[in-house]
């Protein structure tokens, strides 16, 4: 039987700062035999410090590398971001549900981003975009802090022109440079949003975010079995084993992290 | 399955055989706490009448579960790019005198690890490597409350081999393949049970039954999970956990709790060990994120958690408590908080 608290080492070939206190971090995956699907994560192990989990950012289809996005909090971030390109890491997964983005196939599919909550979404948007013309259109609704706090400044001009993709941004503070929408993430969706009941929503970002954000989905007329929300809880041994993510009936690690809100309406606090 | 009898004073003897192919753990008195002791052939003599005494104690002060789910286990490592090795005991050994309160926990972790998805290959090499011959709870004590959870005070299901205590001998029942090997490999001084020997242990067994009945004569709920469920009024836990002072034992010696938390020791440049230990979900960083945020940072919240997680959660995924009833989180409390009381007044 395989060991599953084995990491497999990897090593870091870039690292691209997002913003002032979030990195991309690019992990080689020549030689090793691993793929995952949008929506699963990993457990990425700093070796002396310990393990952390983290959803990959980067598209699922491709083998050769894998990237995250990750802000640093705590003290596993911390330690992360002290490291340099070519220091080793350890990974072990993937673990939990994939989306089952078949079921998004020729429906309109919103993913709801705030702040570093837009890098595993990213994974999911690569993966639509692989085969877009299954899916009837992609917006993407992507709020920040400020300016300074956008990841991806680079990418989300290139994929506002791709074909069937749709991108709005707002950041609760503006600066004297941005031209852009000001208020939280949610004033995007204030707009009249049509067919929004047979419309999938994707929702990731800070605990706040993801409430305030799926109040306005419900009221807005999606369906609590289309809203899909990535729930950050303890998960530590990814493998329904050590019950740190215990959320209601479910093991995140194991039944999520990405849960519908119908799956967890009736959970005391489930954003806390 | 076959039933055998033992006579008394061949039980070292036979014992002092099984040593030479087995490692074998019985439980033995310490300060007047019954804790397993692995047998050193030289005392034998001296065990002799001490074993039979024991066995008509309750558990050990210990439960079965550091058998096979270890306080602290290395479990992976890197060497910069190397794993490392780890390796694990895997010689045969003999675990005697465990109780039933001790069996039905070995069932959760088999549910929570063994039938996973991934499966957990240190807890299956301990549970391939022993041979249980778990014994009848002929004296039920205060503490004990099995019977509130419908666990018999004599083995059921989970013991390799059932083994009851009679003045004259013992009664060794084999209960699985695993057990029945095991006894027709080791059969040289065994000899037929007679009724007789069966109809007292059936005294004995009814006998237990009626101590408990009468230790714990009111049955909980019968809906115990909905109960639990719909008990959210913060008042009612706060009151429950009132004279915890957090130290955690009830956890500590609980037989069924089975969470655990990967701990790495750094060894140096990019290298570490991974330690698999036992873990508390009542400790407030427990289900903490790195952001900071919590789910249960109030006491009271973790106190409930252990309530929802063995007779709420567990049961509805597996349709039985992750509770044996055996009395160690009372034993241990410093603040006397009996869970039989919380359960029977929801």
């Amino acid at each position: 039987m395989r060991n599953p608290f084995q990491p497999f080492p990897v090593t870091i070939t870039e690292i691209i700062d997002e913003t002032p206190t979030i990195k991309t971090f690019v992990l080689d995956l020549h030689n090793h035999p691993f793929s995952f699907d949008a929506g699963q994560f990993i457990e990425l192990t700093i070796p002396g410090v310990g393990e952390a989990p983290f959803t990959p950012s980067s598209s699922p289809f491709v083998k050769d590398k894998i990237e995250m996005t990750i802000m640093k909090v705590g003290s596993a971030t911390s330690a992360l971001f002290e490291l340099s390109v070519g220091a080793t890491l350890g990974i072990r997964g993937p673990f939990g549900k994939r989306y089952p983005i078949e079921e998004f196939e020729g429906r309109e599919v919103l993913i709801l981003g705030g702040g570093v909550g837009l890098a595993p979404l990213r994974s999911l948007f690569l993966a639509l975009t692989e085969n877009i013309k299954k899916y009837k259109k992609i917006y993407i609704k992507y709020g920040a802090r400020t300016p300074n706090d956008i990841v991806y400044k680079t990418l989300l001009p290139k994929w506002k022109n791709w074909k069937r993709v749709d991108i709005e941004q707002s950041v609760d503070v503006g600066d004297s440079n941005w031209n852009g929408k000001t208020g939280v993430v949610t004033i995007l969706l204030d707009e009249p949003i049509l067919n929004s009941k047979n419309m999938v929503a994707v929702v990731c970002g800070p605990p706040i975010m993801m409430k305030f954000g799926t109040i306005k989905l419900l009221e807005k007329g999606f369906d609590s079995n289309n809203i899909y929300l990535s729930m950050e809880k303890n998960m530590s041994c990814g493998l329904g084993q050590c019950g740190h993510c215990r959320f209601g009936k479910y093991f995140v690690c194991k039944d999520g992290p990405v849960l519908t809100w119908e799956q967890i309406k009736d959970i005391e606090d489930p954003f806390l | 399955m076959s039933i055998l009898f033992l006579p008394r004073e061949r039980l070292f003897p036979w014992l002092a055989r099984l040593s030479e192919s087995f490692s074998i753990y019985y439980p033995d008195l310490l300060e007047n706490k019954v804790h397993y002791k692995k047998l050193d052939k030289s005392l034998f003599n001296d065990t002799d009448d001490r074993l039979n005494k024991v066995l008509q104690r309750i558990r050990t002060a210990e439960s079965l579960k550091g058998f096979f789910f270890n306080p602290k286990l290395k479990v992976a490592g890197l060497e910069q790019t190397t794993h490392v090795e780890v390796k694990i005991d895997d010689s045969p050994r003999v675990i005697i005198g465990a109780k039933n309160c001790d069996l039905r926990p070995l069932k959760v972790h088999q549910k929570m690890y063994l039938e996973s998805e991934f499966g957990e290959p240190f807890y299956r090499s301990q549970f391939e490597r022993t041979i249980i011959i778990a014994a009848d709870c002929p004296v039920p004590e205060q503490t004990c409350f099995c019977n509130l959870l419908i666990v018999k005070p004599y083995p059921e299901q989970g013991a390799d081999v059932i083994l009851t205590a009679l003045t004259s001998g013992y009664i060794f029942e084999t209960s699985s393949k695993k057990g029945e090997d095991f006894i027709r490999n080791n059969n040289h001084l065994f000899q037929e049970a007679s009724s007789t020997d069966l109809v007292q242990r059936e005294e004995k067994r009814k006998h237990a039954n009626e101590i408990l009945r009468t230790i714990n004569p009111k049955q909980l709920r019968q809906d115990l999970a909905n109960a639990i469920q719909e008990k959210n009024d913060e008042d009612f836990w706060q009151d429950g956990a009132k004279f915890c002072v957090e130290c955690f034992g009830c956890l500590m010696v609980c037989p069924t709790c089975f969470c655990f938390l990967l701990y790495d020791i750094p060894l140096g440049q990019e290298s570490f060990l991974r330690h698999k230990i036992w873990d508390a979900c009542y400790y407030a960083a427990y289900a903490r994120v790195g952001g900071g945020m919590n789910p249960r940072p109030e006491f009271w919240k973790r106190f409930r958690n252990r309530f929802h997680c063995k007779f709420m959660n567990f049961y509805n995924d597996f349709r039985f408590n992750a509770c044996s009833g055996c009395g160690r989180c009372y034993s241990v409390c410093m603040g006397k908080i009996d869970i039989r009381k919380i359960l029977g007044s929801l």
